[in-house]
C-alpha cells in the first residue's frame, strides 16, 4: 500500500531576535490510508509545528520550512503555489484546532461558515449545500442540526463547537485530518465523546487522522501508530503495542511512568523526569535527552544517535540500542 | 465538631445573581454555583474535589477561603465558623488557611521579585521581625521546593511554568499554614512537570502534616493524591468515597461515566474497556432540571428522579451517594 502522506527530513525554523529556534529538526514519517497516527510530546517539542508545516501554515517571518519534502497523495506540498494550496487545504487535508472558540468566526452563523467550505471546494448548488451541512451536523451527532445551522458560535457549548469544527474538517472528505489537541480544552466526558466520534468517522469517511496531543492516554485508544517527539525530533516511533508495552527510549519510559493511571491498584509515588527540555536555539550536540536521562553514556553527550530498528516498524533514536552499549532495562514500576 | 476534622462544611450555598440589562432587577434569577453541600476534611489528609466545568468545584474552594462570601451555610475551620467572621478576623485565619491557584502565569505579580512575592504574606501576618529574617525564611522555603535561593531577586517571567507553580507554593507555605486549598494546581503544566509538582505536594504533606483540598477535573490525578474523593455535579455532591473505592466501586451513574471517560495509557486495556459515553453536555446552572440534576444524562432515570432531589446517604463506611438506585 502506498502512503498517502510522506514527510522526509522536514526542518522548520523560527527566526527570532534571540536567535534561530530549530523547532523541527529533520523528521521523517509516513501516513497510510485510513490510519490514525498519534504525535505525542510535551510543550515545545515541535508537534504542532509539524502539523502546521504539513498544512503549510507557517508564516514567514518568523517561521520558515528550511528543508525537507512533504508529499501528499502525489502532490509536492512545499513547491505548490499558494493559490493551489488554498484548494488543497480543506479539500485534501484539513485541520482541527485546539481552541474551538477562537477558530470559529463569532460574527457568522454556523451554517454560513460550514457552507463556505463547500462553496469553495465543491460544485454543489445552494440548496444541496444546505442539505449537506445538515447531514454533516447529523454525522457529528448534533441533536438539532436545523437549529444549530442558524446559530452563532457563542450559543454553543465547547463540546458542540468542537463537533462543528470536526464537521467542517470532514466536509470535503479529505485524505488527511490533522487534529491538534482536539480535546485539551474540554471536559473528560466530552473528550470521550469526541474521541469516540473521531474513531467512528475514520471508518465512515475513510480519512487518515494525525492526532497531535500531549496526553499519551488519549492516543492509546485511537491510534495504531505513535510518534514520540522530543526537542524537534521523533525519538521513537512504533505501533501502539510497541510504544506502550515495549518502549525502548528512556524518555518514553519516563513519560509513561509519570502519569497516574486510574486503574492502578496501589498508590505509588509518581516517577519524574528531572530537569527541563533543552533550549532549541542551541540544542545540545548529542542526544537532546542526554541531560535528563538516567542512562546517559559518554557518547550520548557527543553524538546524536542514528535510528535503530529493534523490530519491524519500531524506530528509536538512542545509543542504548547499539550492540556495544550495556543492557539497560526499563525499571518496571 | 469531631476532634480529627480540621474543616467541616455544613449546608454551604453560594448563589450569584444575574443581571441582564442595566435596569434589570437581580431578584429571582440566580446561578446556583454551590447548592447546599456538606463535607468534612480530616487533619493531615487530602480530599479531592472533582467535577466538570460548571460543577462548582472552584467556587467551593473560593468560598471556604472567603474570596466569595457564602450565601448560606457554615464553614467550621478548627472549631471556628469562618463563614461569619469579619474581614479583619478572617485575615488572621488566612495565615493557617492558604490557597494555590491554577494559572501559574496569572497568579504571580509580574512586577514583584520572588523575594517580595514570598515575603509579602510574612509581612502581612507580622511573622518575622526583620527583613533579613524574612529573606532567610524565603530562601529556606525555596530550597525546600527545589528552587535555587539565588533566584530570590528574579522576576516571575524568568521562570518556567513548573517553577512558577513552585513559587506559588512557596508563597502559600511562607506563613506556615495547616490547610492548603489547591485549585487545579497542575493542569496548566506538562506531564513530566506535573509529576514533579505532585511529588513535592506529597513530600511537604509528610513533613509538615499539611491538609489539602485538591480541586481538579483530572480524576486519575485526584485518585492518586487523595485519601477521599468528592464528586460534584452542578453544585451538588453526587458521591463521596475513599479514593480506592471511587474507581473500584463507583456507585453513582455519573461517577461511573466519569471513570469510563478517563483514558488509560494502555492500548490492550483500552480496547477491552466498556465505554459509557454520556450524551449531551452539563445542563445550565440557571434552569436546573427538577429532581436529580443528573437525570437528563442518566441512563437509569426513574420517575422519582425527575420529581424529587435525592439525599446524600451513607451506603457503606465512608461511602456516600446521592442516587435513588441505592436509596429505595
Amino acid at each position: 500500500m502506498q502512503p498517502v502522506l510522506k514527510v522526509r527530513n522536514l526542518k522548520t525554523q523560527f527566526f527570532t531576535y534571540s536567535g534561530v529556534v530549530q523547532a523541527v529538526r529533520g523528521i521523517d514519517f509516513d501516513v497510510y490510508p485510513a490510519e490514525a497516527v498519534g504525535i505525542v510530546g510535551e510543550s515545545g517539542c515541535g508537534k504542532s509545528v509539524t502539523g502546521l508545516s504539513i498544512m503549510r501554515l507557517i508564516t514567514y517571518p518568523p517561521g520558515k520550512i528550511v528543508q525537507g519534502e512533504i508529499n501528499l497523495d502525489g502532490i509536492d506540498i512545499l513547491n505548490t503555489p499558494e493559490k493551489e494550496m488554498q484548494k488543497i487545504r480543506g479539500g485534501k487535508i484539513s485541520m482541527i484546532f485546539q481552541d474551538p472558540m477562537t477558530s470559529l468566526n463569532p460574527a457568522l452563523t454556523i451554517g454560513y461558515q460550514m457552507s463556505e467550505m463547500l462553496r469553495l471546494h465543491t460544485n454543489l448548488k445552494n440548496n444541496e449545500i444546505k442539505e449537506r451541512v445538515i447531514e454533516l451536523l447529523n454525522l457529528v451527532r448534533i441533536k438539532s442540526p436545523e437549529e444549530v445551522y442558524k446559530q452563532y458560535p457563542h450559543q454553543l457549548s465547547g463540546g458542540m463547537r468542537q463537533r462543528v469544527m470536526i464537521a467542517m474538517a470532514i466536509s470535503c472528505e479529505p485524505k488527511i485530518i490533522i487534529a491538534d489537541e482536539p480535546t485539551t480544552s474540554v471536559d473528560v466526558t466530552i473528550q470521550a465523546q469526541i474521541l469516540y466520534l473521531l474513531h467512528d468517522l475514520k471508518e465512515r469517511v475513510n480519512s487518515s487522522i494525525i492526532l497531535i496531543t500531549h496526553n499519551l492516554a488519549v492516543v492509546a485508544g485511537l491510534c495504531s501508530r505513535i510518534l514520540v517527539m522530543y526537542a524537534g525530533l521523533v525519538i521513537e516511533e512504533g505501533s501502539d503495542f510497541q510504544i506502550f508495552e515495549n518502549p525502548k527510549h528512556p524518555y518514553t519510559w519516563g513519560l509513561l511512568k509519570s502519569v497516574p493511571r486510574i486503574d492502578q491498584e496501589e498508590k505509588e509515588k509518581l516517577s519524574t523526569i528531572a530537569g527541563l527540555p533543552p533550549d532549541l536555539i542551541s540544542p545540545p550536540k548529542g542526544c537532546p535527552f542526554s541531560l535528563r536521562c538516567d542512562y546517559a553514556m559518554r557518547i550520548c553527550f557527543e553524538q546524536l544517535p542514528p535510528y535503530f530498528e529493534p523490530e519491524k516498524g519500531h524506530r528509536v533514536i538512542c545509543w542504548l540500542l547499539d550492540k556495544r552499549a550495556p543492557a539497560a532495562t526499563r525499571s518496571k514500576k | 465538631m469531631s476532634e480529627d476534622n480540621i474543616l467541616e462544611v455544613h449546608n454551604l450555598k453560594k448563589y450569584f445573581p444575574i443581571r441582564s440589562g442595566i435596569f434589570a432587577s437581580t431578584k429571582g434569577v440566580m446561578v446556583k454555583a454551590v447548592d447546599d453541600i456538606s463535607f468534612n476534611v480530616k487533619r493531615g489528609e487530602t480530599v479531592g474535589l472533582v467535577g466538570e466545568t460548571g460543577s462548582g468545584k472552584t467556587t467551593v474552594g473560593r468560598t471556604i477561603i472567603r474570596l466569595y462570601d457564602p450565601t448560606e451555610g457554615q464553614v467550621i475551620f478548627e472549631g471556628i465558623d469562618i463563614a461569619s467572621l469579619s474581614e479583619k478576623e478572617m485575615n488572621k485565619v488566612r495565615r493557617r488557611l492558604q490557597m494555590i491557584f491554577q494559572d501559574p502565569y496569572a497568579s504571580l505579580d509580574p512586577r514583584l521579585t520572588v523575594e517580595e512575592i514570598v515575603t509579602e504574606p510574612m509581612e502581612i501576618h507580622n511573622l518575622y521581625n526583620t527583613k533579613q529574617e524574612r529573606r532567610e525564611r524565603a530562601a529556606y522555603i525555596l530550597n525546600l521546593l527545589g528552587l535555587n535561593p539565588e533566584h530570590l531577586s528574579r522576576f516571575p517571567h524568568e521562570f518556567s511554568g513548573g517553577q512558577r507553580q513552585r513559587i506559588g507554593l512557596a508563597r502559600a507555605l511562607a506563613v506556615e499554614p495547616e490547610f492548603i486549598i489547591c485549585d487545579e494546581p497542575v493542569s496548566a503544566l506538562d506531564v513530566s512537570i506535573q509529576a514533579q509538582i505532585i511529588n513535592t505536594f506529597e513530600d511537604l504533606q509528610d513533613e509538615f502534616n499539611l491538609t489539602y483540598l485538591f480541586i481538579s477535573h483530572d480524576l486519575a490525578m485526584v485518585k492518586h493524591i487523595s485519601d477521599e474523593v468528592i464528586v460534584m455535579y452542578l453544585g451538588k455532591i453526587m458521591e463521596i468515597a475513599p479514593s480506592k473505592e471511587i474507581y473500584d466501586k463507583p456507585l453513582h451513574p455519573y461517577t461511573q461515566a466519569l471513570n469510563s471517560a478517563v483514558p488509560i495509557p494502555d492500548p490492550v486495556v483500552e480496547k477491552k474497556r466498556e465505554r459509557i459515553i454520556l450524551e449531551g453536555d452539563i445542563s445550565s446552572n440557571i434552569n436546573l432540571p427538577t429532581g436529580c440534576r443528573f437525570n437528563p444524562r442518566c441512563k437509569y432515570t426513574m420517575n422519582i428522579c425527575k420529581e424529587k432531589e435525592p439525599q446524600l446517604l451513607e451506603v457503606s463506611a465512608g461511602h456516600k451517594v446521592a442516587c435513588y438506585l441505592y436509596n429505595k
